[in-house]
């Protein structure tokens, strides 16, 4: 059941009132407690159900209104634009489904094209992972972090003989690897998207462990991007993450999956794993990473 | 999703999401008239790629990718870049709602929605009215208590019993304020 001081995170939390200590907080609790996150999700729900409601009910009273020309105006500025793009598509799509019964097939064969990460299984890497700048194509470069044997660790790596073990980072509370691939002769021009995965394994006594992936894609040539030492932030053109939060005690690997369109023109795309929330509680914690893939789906291959 | 699922289908699933999609672009902004910008611009490109859909995938999680990038485009637009430390949350913001938001959970939202109506009809005018001053023309805790004369830790007060009221209701028990 949902108290008085949830409401009130949840509202400072829309109203961004949190602090850093608070916003940690709030995350770790949505992560760990199905039912808080439960509530979190109903309370947004229900809040956009109450103002849908009500804005409907204002919109009668000011039609029913003598004086409605005198009031002032919802402020859902979208609300019948938005009604009358739906309404608008809706019709449009349903009056043409005579034409797509047999225009189009009901499900489009797609091609699934892989992504050549350089060594995804960690088989190859050297140690130490180099550093993230200056970027370099085509190898894993991050935060300090090694390749490791069941030998080395007492773990049994997802996949052949050896995985990647990333180190905590002091001073910041993640730490991360990335790829950077040049993907410009497998993008289509259109309606291609891309699947990110990889295995995770935590090892260690902490209340958590959480590790994202993180896939950004560019329309920058690889080799613009390779050398440089700037922040790349405002070149991205699609993002997305996927968080994989690992229950504690759990002595199995577990997979984390993401998918993201590919903007027409994609040349490069940068992989991105980060162990995140690193307390210093975790200094003890041992995260293990191995078995990536990455492959491009698409209805329509490149033809380059 | 059964694989025969056609065009007009999916969209008419997709437009059914609106409100749920809404909520998740607002969880995500927290800025409702950007919200709505996203979600719209979303639906622009969910009927672009309508054919594209895949059947592995359901409908409301396929939508809800598409808000994502939009959101991820009007952050970038408007100059409000994610600090990697707040990344962190808004990551477990958006699974939560990967989470909770399922094609069961969406499937019982009609009914909670016509029941939450009825319960909203039970409230007092004057509740009515406090949540409505809230969420439709979005006046901030004190905004609502410069308008009802009230102190600010009054007006969350009062927010907190009405959205507990109506918990209770929707539970099968009489709004209590």
């Amino acid at each position: 059941m949902m108290n008085e001081s949830d409401i009130d995170l949840f509202e400072r939390y829309l109203a961004d009132e949190l602090s850093a200590e608070e916003k940690t907080a709030l995350a770790q609790r949505l992560d760990s407690d199905p039912e808080f996150q439960a509530a979190f999700v109903g309370y947004l729900e229900e809040s956009q159900a109450l103002r849908v409601m009500l804005s409907q009910s204002k919109q009668e009273d000011i039609i029913e209104s003598p004086s409605f020309s005198m009031a002032s105006s919802p402020r859902r500025r979208f609300q019948p634009l938005g009604a009358a793009a739906a309404i608008g598509l809706l019709l449009g799509g349903v009056m043409t489904s005579a034409v797509w019964a047999y225009a189009v097939p009901k499900v489009p064969k797609v091609s699934r094209i892989p992504v050549p990460l350089v060594d995804p299984g960690f088989e190859q890497t050297t140690t130490p992972v180099s550093a993230v700048v200056p970027r370099t194509l085509n190898r894993w470069n991050g935060d300090p972090s090694h390749v490791v044997t069941s030998g080395d660790s007492g773990v049994t790596p997802k996949q052949g003989r050896s995985m990647l073990k990333m180190e905590p980072v002091d001073s910041r509370r993640f730490s991360r690897i990335e790829q950077i691939v040049d993907v410009s002769h497998l993008v289509p021009d259109e309606d291609a998207a891309v699947e990110f995965s990889a295995s995770f394994f935590c090892d260690g006594e902490v209340d958590r462990y959480k590790m994202l992936l993180v896939l950004r894609a560019f329309t920058m040539e690889a080799e613009e991007i390779s050398g440089s030492t700037e922040k790349l932030d405002d070149q991205v053109t699609s993002e997305a993450r996927k968080g994989v939060v690992i229950p504690v005690g759990s002595s199995d690997w577990h997979e984390g999956s993401l998918r993201m369109d590919l903007p027409a023109n994609t040349k490069t795309l940068v992989f991105s794993i980060v162990a995140a929330d690193l307390p210093e509680a975790s200094a003890g914690v041992a995260r293990y990473i191995d078995e990536v893939e990455a492959t491009i789906v698409t209805a329509h291959p490149a033809q380059r | 999703m059964p694989d025969e699922l056609s065009k007009d289908n999916l969209l008419k699933a997709a437009f059914g999401f609106h409100d749920a999609l809404v909520a998740y672009a607002y969880a995500l902004l927290r800025d409702h008239a950007l919200a709505e910008d996203a979600v719209q611009s979303a639906y622009v490109v969910i009927t672009r790629k309508a054919d594209t859909f895949s059947a592995e995938k359901s409908v409301i999680a396929w939508c809800r990718g598409i808000v994502r990038l939009e959101v991820l485009q009007l952050l970038r637009k408007t100059g409000r870049e994610i600090a990697t430390e707040d990344a962190l949350l808004y990551d477990s913001v958006a699974d939560s709602f990967e989470q909770v938001q399922t094609p069961a959970q969406q499937a019982e939202g009609g009914e909670r929605r016509a029941q939450l109506e009825t319960c909203l009809n039970k409230l007092p005018q004057r509740s009515r009215e406090l949540i409505a001053g809230r969420y439709t023309e979005e006046l901030s805790l004190s905004g609502l208590a410069v308008r009802r004369k009230m102190s600010e830790a009054a007006v969350r007060k009062s927010l907190y019993r009405i959205r507990l009221a109506l918990r209770h209701c929707l539970e099968n028990e009489l709004p209590t304020t």
